[in-house]
């Protein structure tokens, strides 16, 4: 098993991974932990298949795409904190539970 | 297999040995002060071995030197880490394990 | 390819599902973002595995370091580590009745484990295989005026998406400087935090800075680039922050401005270039890697800047 198909397999599992916990969890700072893992796991996809040729270097604009991807990650959950900071001030709750449980 | 390529993988394997010794003694010491000394100590001799065994495959003097450099810096971080630690886990009032 | 490395590949993978899976279903929210960080850094090890020496600094930097930092200070603000809603799955009332089996957590498996299946037999037909674009690079890398090809492709080939990934950097900064309540930066604690935390940042400090400036000159030839060396330099500037070092008056007014530095200057360029005659980032011929190389100095600037930044917001309430 070559470390291409590997690892994308790893990243299609951390995908799926995320998606059930993003959807699962109520507490939003898990939510934001599991779409971050999400974005792993497409650049793990993403840089896995920028190997399957055999060029004399790895395909560079898949390396570029995760670089930006990597970059707007951490603008985003850095926003996503922050909101959820205000959320977590304005309600006292870490969570957006609408069924009155939390 | 030459010599030095035999002796770089038995530095590697023996700094391989050493952070497992950390790993175990941060799994079975008792408390934080005793896990910090076993992370720190063998991790960091882990590190210059493995470093040590990296340098003699280094492929000119200034990836030597960059390996030992990153060695140096890690031995300046953990430590500072490992301080912080500990003087926070004191001031929180985290009493060191006395043997009963 | 040596059955050592797969297997080392082997317990790299098993190893990031199974940190992946443990920080998101732990109880302990600090055991989850302690998890989630040792996951960034495996991460960073399986780019190197990858031949992708660029992506490996940029997530050793951002990801597993920035990243980190955040998620622990956002914690400390919320002020708990156990919260009842982080541990089990809960199904929420709208399919309550539907029978036990059709819970919201057994669809989301469900379409996980089809969505996966899916992918991966995509994978195995063939229906990834392709050309790649390696080859097209290889081919204009003499006219791109760097010889590293992932930064030929970010600030030549492509430099059109890497305008716009500023401007993203820039509005989420925005965003979160807005959502602060007060206009005036935080106060700094007076004096420094802790005499061995600031002995080391004034150590390390100057060395961040040296091993940035290098990154940013490296990026032309080597793996290294104006992200990678304002990550480093944006870690100097939270270290500095860290140790309780006020920047002077100056600095603080001249912020605003070195926050849209890179993105400013990169547009300018756009639009210069453009008014001149050339397509839409198109350098002259010749002079490439001189324009490349002062747009990424502006570019690694301000990334530094705006990393710090993001870093240090504070929303009034929470933990000074």
């Amino acid at each position: 098993m070559s470390a291409t198909i590997l690892f994308s397999l790893t990243g299609i599992a951390l995908f799926f991974i995320g998606l059930f916990h993003l959807i699962a969890r109520e507490h939003l700072l898990k939510k934001i932990l599991a779409a971050n893992v999400m974005g792993s796991g497409v650049f793990l996809v993403l840089v896995s298949l920028a190997r399957r040729t055999d060029g004399p270097y790895p395909d560079p604009v898949p390396h570029a795409l995760v670089l930006t991807g990597i970059v707007v990650t951490v603008s985003a959950t850095a926003l996503a904190l922050t909101l959820l900071r205000r959320i977590h001030k304005e309600t006292g709750e870490p969570t957006l539970s609408e069924d009155g449980r939390e | 297999m030459s010599i030095v390529e035999g002796l770089s993988g038995v530095l590697i394997v023996a700094g391989g040995f050493f952070f497992l010794a950390g790993t175990a003694g941060l799994l079975r010491f008792p408390d934080i002060y005793t896990r910090l000394h076993a992370l720190t100590k063998a991790d960091n001799l882990g590190l210059g071995l493995v470093v040590a065994g990296l340098c003699l495959r280094a492929r000119s003097w200034a990836e030597a030197v960059t390996l030992i450099a990153i060695w140096l810096v890690v031995l300046l971080t953990g430590s500072t880490a490992c301080y912080l630690v500990a003087r926070f886990a004191l001031r929180s009032g985290i009493r060191p394990w006395r043997h009963r | 390819m040596m059955p050592l490395s797969t297997l080392f590949d082997a317990l790299l993978a098993a190893l990031l599902v199974a940190l992946a899976w443990g920080a998101l279903s732990s109880r302990d929210l600090f055991r989850s973002i302690v998890l989630f960080m040792i996951f960034g850094i495996l991460s960073a090890m399986a780019w190197a595995r990858l031949d992708a020496p660029d992506i490996a600094l940029a997530e050793a930097a951002i990801g597993a370091g920035l990243t980190g930092i955040l998620l622990l200070d956002t914690l400390g603000a919320l002020g708990e580590r156990n919260r009842p809603g982080a541990g089990p799955v809960r199904e929420t009332d709208a399919f309550a009745g539907w029978g036990r089996w059709l819970t919201l957590r057994n669809a989301v498996l469900g379409a996980s484990v089809f969505g996966a299946g899916v992918a991966a037999a995509a994978a195995a037909s063939g229906l990834t295989d392709g050309e790649g674009l390696a080859a097209a690079v290889a081919e204009s890398i003499g006219e791109a005026g760097v010889s590293n090809p992932v930064t030929a492709v970010l600030l030549n080939f492509r430099g059109y998406d890497t305008l716009l990934e500023v401007g993203v950097m820039l509005l989420a900064v925005i965003g979160v400087l807005s959502l602060r309540a007060t206009a005036k930066a935080p106060a700094s604690p007076a004096g420094p935090l802790d005499p061995q935390l600031s002995a080391y940042g004034r150590l390390m400090a100057p060395v961040m800075v040296l091993v940035a400036g290098y990154l940013l000159y490296a990026g032309a030839h080597a793996p290294g680039g104006a992200f990678q060396a304002g990550a480093v330099l944006g870690g100097a500037l939270v270290l500095l922050g860290l140790c309780g070092f006020t920047p002077p008056g100056r600095l603080q007014a001249a912020n605003r401005g070195l926050l849209v530095l890179g993105f400013c200057v990169f547009l300018l360029a756009a639009v210069a270039l453009t008014a001149a005659g050339y397509s839409l980032l198109e350098y002259p011929a010749g002079r490439a890697g001189l324009w490349i190389f002062w747009i990424e100095a502006a570019l690694g600037l301000s990334t530094a800047f705006l990393l710090a930044e993001l870093v240090s917001s504070r929303v009034p309430g929470g933990r000074p």
